[in-house]
């Protein structure tokens, strides 16, 4: 029986107890459905479309004449899931290593790793070290050689937690 | 009336308890599901 009849049927035996009761009810349901439409904001926030964002590169020594790099990241929590490609035109002088920024720094009691790949020119695997409390990713071939150089493309991702 | 040895149904009773686990039954859905979007959203 609908709330409505409840009420307008109270003098055909429904006891205002019972209608007060119906009513309560009534407001009760309506806040776990809000509560389930939040949690579908908060899932559509969190595994839904990923936001993209604009890493700033640097490397380790020497500095890229030419690259840039896209990101895209979402957040599930305490952890993000990022990727990242870095495409370098010229290198110029870069060595060492290449950092990139992350859309949120890493929690001070851990280190982060994630990995990646060259994609063009160097094919190697890459790894990439994420200190703690740090907003970089630090992007080296997997023997910790620099895997940049001219025309070449490194994708990293991967999860990491972040503050 | 209830014969011998039978308990007399309260249906008021009944219906009150019934009524309370039901009340408690939206109050923890509703509290869990909020927890729930909260550590989606914050991680706590």
């Amino acid at each position: 029986m609908a709330l409505q009849d409840l009420l307008q049927n109270a003098n055909a035996g429904v006891s205002s107890a019972e209608a007060a009761n119906a009513l309560s009810r009534n407001v009760q349901l309506a806040a776990v459905a809000t509560a389930f439409a939040d949690l579908r904001t908060a899932l559509e926030a969190a595994i839904g479309a990923s936001t993209a964002y604009t890493p700033t590169l640097a490397s380790g020594t020497g500095t890229l004449t030419s690259a840039a790099a896209t990101g895209h990241y979402i957040t599930l929590g305490n952890y993000t899931w990022v990727s990242i490609s870095i495409v370098i035109t010229t290198n110029g002088t870069a060595a060492t290593n290449i950092t990139a920024t992350l859309p949120a720094s890493q929690v001070a009691a851990t280190a982060g790793v994630i990995a990646g790949a060259g994609t063009v020119v160097n094919t190697n695997m890459l790894k990439g070290v994420i200190a703690a409390a740090g907003s970089v990713v630090t992007v080296t071939n997997y023997d910790n050689t620099y895997p940049g150089g001219d025309g070449r493309t490194l994708v990293v991702s991967g999860w990491y937690e972040h503050t | 009336m209830p014969g011998p040895g039978q308990i007399q149904t309260q249906p008021n009773a009944i219906i009150n308890s019934a009524d309370k686990q039901f009340s408690l039954l939206l109050g923890n859905i509703a509290a869990t599901v909020t927890a729930i979007a909260t550590l989606i959203s914050t991680g706590s």
